[in-house]
């Protein structure tokens, strides 16, 4: 009988000094400020406790769970990019706890260990559907009334014409100059090489996608590129343009000589608001940092365009 | 007197409905929203994160969340999947190039549990340009008659003139009560 005691007295011991070993360390680290500061504390915790000789799992289980505790209690302050970021390094840091354990010989017999190994919440499954595999479907090929363009060609010099209000769409064209004679509805550019394309005003947005090497002379209401690098980009947009996927996009106002005073009215457009230097990336959602995908072109090197 | 007939007659008494407005990028979403809402849509720009708007009407209250269609945020949709009464898909109809994209995109949302129980508004917007499909066309592409899941309705719309809004706000209300405040 006093031998159970004994034991189980012991046992208590033992489990209040693994619970209490791990808190106190995380108690220590999370009075400090910022979030920020908080999260690499812990984090430095863990790493520590997985350098240490021999491994603390009791303390790297309770710093990650401390970690993911952080994440979710901020995640309603933090940024997107933030809170991505966030759950990336403690994903890393999960890989690497793994990692360590599975080369340390696995003591199986804590049971709650399987909490680890939940997954950061970005990479959950999204695999079912692949919306980008192309599936032939030709009704969406065939170009409607009101759509018009080039498709594939290289070293072309030429105004497109009756083109006015239309869906205009230039694909696959490589070392070309292309100007539009009138103003089109929506401007689409795929997959151009080393070309440019100058266009009057353009009644809604103008589409950039997969372009590489392109000069582009616009005025929109809202410019979207995608996929795309070393685009120069002289624009009037009044409403904003946006990034995504992009590499080496300069941007410049819009300056189109012969331009007639009404070309703006005609289509709608607001003349005097021009938002060419307000661009967002939305691969860069980090408001204290400006994105490195894009910049404006240094004045000197902004060339000079005109309609003809 | 069951637990779900307790959550029923609570939310009966705010009558207060979750509204998603999702969509490809460019199909005119916060552009819905704010004409719906009677503000300015000359100087929308492309959604950057989402906006949400409490609005009343007919007596309801809506909350409308506007999620950014970019390629990028389509990831972080799911996370305001939960507790969604009704879903408007928004479908630029004039974007022939990408109508397989809308398509794929629509269908990996419905098979989301956590929209079962939502119903599903499919506003082809953008009638007002020349050129775009009609309601009917896209029903077609979309494959919209396969969807058993959901109570769902499509219908032609003009974001920039306002056309048709209203109706499609309203049946999605009628439809949405008529599941979870049926007690009277």
């Amino acid at each position: 009988m006093s031998d159970l005691d004994d034991r189980r007295s012991r046992m208590l011991a033992k489990l209040n000094a693994r619970n209490q070993k791990p808190s106190s360390a995380v108690d220590a680290s999370s009075q400090s400020n910022t979030p920020e500061k908080q999260f690499n504390d812990l984090k430095m915790v863990v790493e520590q406790a997985l350098d240490a000789d021999p491994i603390d799992f009791q303390a790297v289980a309770a710093g990650l769970e401390r970690l993911q505790e952080l994440l979710s209690e901020q995640s309603a302050t933090l940024s997107a990019f933030d809170s991505r970021k966030g759950s990336q390094a403690l994903a890393q840091l999960r890989k690497r706890v793994d990692d360590v354990r599975k080369d340390v010989a696995p003591t199986k017999s804590f049971a709650f260990r399987k909490r680890q190994k939940q997954p950061a919440a970005d990479t959950a499954p999204n695999t079912v559907v692949n919306p980008t595999q192309p599936i032939s479907a030709p009704a969406m090929n065939c170009l409607a009334d009101n759509q018009t363009g080039l498709k594939g060609g290289a070293h072309l010099r030429e105004t497109l014409s009756a083109c006015a209000d239309k869906d205009v769409l230039l694909s696959d064209l490589t070392d070309s100059e292309i100007r539009l004679g009138e103003s089109p509805s929506t401007l689409h550019l795929v997959k151009l090489r080393r070309c440019t394309v100058i266009a009057p005003p353009v009644r809604t947005s103008v589409f950039v996608d997969d372009c590489e090497d392109v000069t582009l002379v616009v005025a929109c209401q809202q410019l979207r590129m995608h996929g795309s690098r070393a685009l120069d980009v002289y624009m009037h947009v009044t409403s904003g343009a946006i990034i995504e996927r992009c590499r080496a996009v300069r941007v410049a106002p819009y300056s189109l000589r012969g331009l007639t005073a009404d070309a703006f009215d005609a289509v709608g457009l607001h003349a005097d608001r021009n938002q060419w230097d307000k661009v967002d990336d939305f691969d860069w959602l980090a408001a204290d940092k400006p994105s490195p995908n894009w910049s404006q072109l240094p004045i000197d090197d902004r060339k000079t365009f005109s309609i003809n | 007197m069951g637990l779900l007939t307790i959550l029923k007659k609570q939310r009966q008494k705010e009558k207060e409905m979750r509204i998603l407005i999702l969509g490809l990028d460019n199909a005119g979403k916060t552009t819905i929203l704010k004409k719906f809402n009677g503000e300015d849509i000359d100087t929308i720009s492309p959604t950057l994160g989402f906006n949400i708007k409490t609005l009343e009407h007919r007596g309801f209250k809506l909350n409308v969340w506007d999620v950014g269609g970019q390629k990028s945020l389509r990831s972080y949709w799911r996370n305001y999947f939960e507790q969604t009464d009704g879903l408007i898909w928004v479908v630029d109809s004039a974007d022939r190039r990408r109508m397989l994209d809308c398509q794929q995109e629509l269908k990996q949302l419905l098979v989301e549990e956590r929209l079962g129980g939502a119903t599903l508004l499919v506003f082809a917007n953008k009638q007002d340009l020349p050129g775009s499909f009609k309601a009917e066309e896209i029903k077609q592409i979309l494959d919209l008659d396969s969807i058993k899941t959901h109570h769902w309705q499509i219908l032609p719309c003009s974001a920039l003139s306002g056309q048709n809004l209203l109706n499609g706000v309203d049946w999605l209300i009628d439809d949405i009560a008529s599941r979870v405040f049926t007690l009277d």
